[in-house]
């Protein structure tokens, strides 16, 4: 028997449950709408499973705001997903924690690419006071 | 917002804006900060730029998938927080014993409203701060530099004499 692919809808569920903010309080759909430029009643209409389909894009989209490997999409149950979440939580630098008056606002992808950026400029630092060759800049494109 | 604040931290640059490029005013706030600012283009990602000051250098970061009128103006925003001392503090742990302490200002305004009065004003001073540099580029014949990428600077545009429609 071949398993399914659990409903766009259920995933996207899972994201808002399991992928909070620092603080731990889940991300509101407005927060996506606004970032992805995805239109709220589309989201709601997809969280509700009143609309089964969407683009790739819209998908890839979404599921980029929260930082998830796009692999998320094949997976046939909740426990692949909420691992799939778990691990992206984990590769997310945990060396520069900023206060929740800043990253409050900020989704799971900006908060990567800004301790991304911070841990470049510690490394560039770095080699200018030991006389290191500079880093290369940071591919800050390695969506999944 | 104090706009006199601001207009009063623009007329402080006590920049010659007939001289204005881009990076001739970036050059300009590094001299007058004695620490480099370091431009960092990136394809950032539900944020629009941000601003990090570390003990001895400042950088920014800014968004190189907009247009490069609004790359420039992010520009000019960051450049405003740094001026007018809105960056956060943040303490960096480096592996358990050594602690950096950054100046932070991270510019989500396209994507959120802020609810924080401090925050919107701050995002309003910074934006208040860029089209006053602006009002001022425009005013001394150099709107053209806001529109022009960090490499057109040497691009000379003669001026127009109609010679090309009347043959002579």
């Amino acid at each position: 028997m071949v398993d399914t692919p659990l409903a766009f809808s259920e995933i996207l569920n899972l994201l808002f449950t399991h992928r909070t903010r620092t603080d731990g309080t889940a991300y509101r759909a407005a927060d996506v709408a606004r970032a992805t430029g995805i239109s709220p009643s589309q989201l709601s209409l997809l969280m509700s499973g009143q609309r089964q389909n969407t683009s790739l894009e819209t998908a890839r989209s979404i599921i980029g705001f929260f930082d998830v490997p796009m692999t998320v999409i094949n997976a046939t149950t909740t426990e692949q997903v909420v691992t799939l979440i778990n691990e992206a939580k984990d590769n997310n630098l945990p060396v520069i924690h900023l206060r929740n008056d800043l990253s409050r606002d900020l989704s799971p992808r900006a908060l990567r690419q800004i301790q991304e950026i911070i841990e470049w400029v510690l490394e560039k630092e770095n080699a200018e006071r030991t006389g290191q060759p500079i880093p290369p800049l940071p591919d800050l494109n390695n969506d999944s | 917002m104090d706009t006199k604040r601001v207009r009063f931290a623009v007329d402080g640059l006590d920049y010659d804006w007939n001289q204005f490029t881009v990076p001739h005013f970036v050059d300009h706030i590094a001299h007058l900060r004695q620490r480099p600012i370091t431009m960092l283009p990136f394809p950032l990602q539900d944020f629009s730029g941000m601003c990090l000051s570390t003990p001895t250098q400042d950088y920014i970061a800014f968004d190189v998938q907009r247009h490069p009128n609004l790359q420039i103006h992010t520009k000019l925003h960051e450049i405003a927080h740094l001026i007018l001392g809105h960056a956060i503090s943040i303490d960096v742990d480096l592996s358990g014993d050594q602690i950096l302490s950054f100046l932070l200002h991270i510019n989500t305004r396209t994507v959120h409203r802020y609810s924080d009065p401090t925050r919107i004003r701050q995002e309003d001073e910074a934006e208040y701060f860029a089209f006053v540099v602006e009002g001022y580029v425009a005013s001394h014949k150099r709107l053209h530099q806001l529109t022009l990428t960090d490499h057109a600077d040497d691009i000379y545009l003669p001026p127009f004499t109609g010679d090309a429609f009347t043959g002579d």
